[in-house]
């Protein structure tokens, strides 16, 4: 399991981010894909990771393949990919390298909350911007909650939710998950901020938690090679 | 801890107190300040983090120190609710969520607690001993709640505040259509969210026609998920349905024999009036006068204040004139003026189960879930 610094996470996944929208050709991706891929196994979140890679970005790819490697002109496909469809893998692997690296700096956050707040004293990241890191992390969770809580209220009342009378009624049904959600929101703020949950110093994490240096400094020259890397490319 | 009360009608102003009480703006476009106080209004699980996965992550995020954190969860195993620990705060129960939410505002250590109506959802057993709880902790409890006639002991201080001036209700006349006598049988009924470990074990039960029962149990005892198998939204794991003595499926087609009410009501409220909101079902002027809502008629289902939002709601379930209507925690935030009761002439004739922990409903027959498993 990874102990590794929050700081040296942050500054790993911003790198490795950096890199792959920087980075131009696909080898110099494959480098930065190698590290995220290390990275979340150690971390114990690659189910995650493969869910994401097999249902968020395959239809992506599959988009993308066929845009640039059937529906597109050869010639117009940016230097200095050859073919469309090396551009629509290079593009592909962009977004499992992002998004792997952010699955491998937020899940655990999200999993064990009260990392969170020990991430957020020891980057500096707290306050208004922790409040924002937070409100992202619920918006998924809470709108999925939502639906089905307002979905169930609509089948209670008789009202079909699937097949055509449900796309028909889509209106019906957003309009209380989309007002639920505000309410939520405004609600689960006022308790961060009132509460002064970000405020306060976690000791029941931070007396605890121990970080090693080794993995650190493995991460950091791993992470400089793939920036290098990514430049030679 | 000091626990005092306030005791007052709706639109009295006690939300607005207590929020005052704890330095919390009543207006939406203020700041909210950072005090080290908490408020608990009537849906507990707005209180929630939102962010914890269990509950004990939930007491972690919330706690002080690591005593605290620790405190919290003796505090819930010494209530009886030890199992949630490991649970997801938004899938419990709403007494449990309730125990679970009050607990975690302490964690944290307040100077001061605000305590909205939540205790409403609360057997009179786990009620007690919570407050009994609350007042061993440090800092200081306020408190409201329309059952405060129930239970107040002496222990807590009233605080009578102005007159009501809410639109009252009039639910001493029965609702003008009836529908179709409706008997309703469970026989070795099973359900359980988790493989081996089932909430209702061979319930047998039988609900007469046109009449109205009252649904005991306690804080997690299966209420809310008999109320969702009726209506159609779960699916039994064994067990037969009967209605009219005819063996039936709810769950192919949910809500059809059943119309069940929601605890929360901002759920069931779909449209951009209450006129619209009610003029799906029957006998619309008639409801809007019996739950006092026709000076609001033209407004925003969810710009209304939660009492009459609940009052909506019941209305709709209602207007749907189902063989059986079930309401989950009527009473939540209405005082002893507005409130259905036991007595109350509008659920006259119609087959019902009221689930509530109040005293209100004491007079109609009960069926407690604990007895009959």
């Amino acid at each position: 399991m990874l102990r590794l610094h929050p700081m040296v996470r942050l500054f790993t996944v911003m790198l490795t981010i950096a890199t792959a929208l920087l980075t131009e050709s696909l080898i110099g991706l494959v480098p930065s894909a190698l590290l995220v891929a290390v990275a979340v196994s150690f971390s114990g979140v690659w189910v995650s990771a493969l869910k994401f890679i097999a249902f968020a970005t395959m239809p992506i790819l599959i988009a993308l393949l066929l845009v640039w490697g059937v529906i597109m002109d050869p010639s117009d496909v940016p230097a200095p990919h050859r073919t469309g469809f090396a551009y629509a893998l290079y593009f592909w692997l962009r977004v499992v390298v992002c998004g792997g690296a952010l699955q491998f700096l937020l899940i655990p956050l999200i999993e064990h909350p009260a990392n969170l707040k020990d991430f957020l004293d020891r980057t500096g990241l707290g306050g208004a911007l922790g409040t924002l890191i937070i409100s992202s992390l619920v918006f998924i969770p809470e709108t999925r909650r939502r639906l089905a809580q307002v979905i169930d209220a609509r089948r209670a009342q008789g009202h079909q939710v699937s097949g055509l009378n449900g796309l028909r009624a889509l209106p019906t049904l957003l309009m209380p998950v989309v007002a639920s959600l505000l309410e939520s929101s405004v609600n689960r703020a006022e308790v961060w901020a009132h509460r002064g949950v970000l405020s306060r110093r976690n000791k029941l994490v931070i007396e605890d938690t121990y970080y090693s240096r080794v993995q650190g400094a493995v991460s950091l020259t791993l992470v400089l090679a793939v920036v290098a890397s990514g430049k030679l490319t | 801890m000091n626990v005092k009360a306030i005791h007052g009608p709706n639109f009295s102003g006690r939300t607005r107190r207590l929020r005052a009480w704890v330095k919390l703006p009543n207006d939406p476009d203020e700041d909210v300040p950072y005090c080290n106080m908490a408020y608990v209004g009537p849906d507990p699980s707005s209180a929630l983090s939102g962010i914890a996965p269990t509950v004990e992550a939930e007491f972690e995020l919330m706690a002080a120190d690591r005593s605290a954190a620790t405190n919290a969860r003796n505090a819930l195993e010494d209530l009886g609710f030890g199992y949630c620990l490991t649970q997801n705060p938004f899938t419990l129960s709403g007494g449990e969520q309730t125990v679970v939410t009050l607990i975690a505002a302490m964690a944290g250590r307040p100077k001061r607690l605000a305590i909205d109506c939540t205790l409403e959802q609360l057997s009179a057993d786990v009620r007690a001993r919570l407050i009994a709880y609350l007042s061993h902790t440090d800092g200081e409890v306020m408190l409201t709640d329309n059952r405060l006639n129930e239970w107040h002991d002496g222990a807590v201080e009233d605080l009578m505040l102005a007159p009501a001036t809410a639109p009252s209700t009039q639910l001493d006349e029965p609702f003008p259509l009836l529908p179709e006598q409706c008997e309703l049988e469970l026989i070795d009924l099973c359900y359980g969210y988790v493989r081996g470990k089932p909430v209702l074990h061979n319930l047998n039960l039988r609900i007469r026609a046109s009449e109205r029962y009252l649904l005991r149990g306690p804080n997690g005892s299966g209420k809310t998920t008999l109320s969702k198998i009726l209506c159609g939204l779960l699916k039994p794991t064994s067990g037969e349905i009967r209605v009219n003595g005819q063996s039936v499926h709810p769950w192919k087609m949910p809500g059809r024999f059943v119309s069940y009410h929601f605890q929360n009501p901002d759920l069931q409220l779909f449209e951009q009036s209450v006129l619209r909101q009610l003029s799906q079902g029957e006998k619309v002027d008639f409801l809007l006068s019996a739950f006092g809502l026709n000076q609001v008629r033209e407004a925003h289902p969810l710009d209304l204040p939660f009492v009459m939002r609940k009052r909506l709601a019941i209305a709709g379930s209602l207007a749907r004139n189902t063989g059986l209507l079930i309401l989950d925690e009527p009473t939540l935030g209405q005082d002893d003026k507005s409130a259905l009761t036991g007595t109350s002439a509008l659920l006259k004739g119609r087959s019902s189960l009221i689930i509530s922990h109040s005293r209100r409903f004491d007079t109609l027959p009960t069926i407690d879930l604990t007895d009959l498993q």
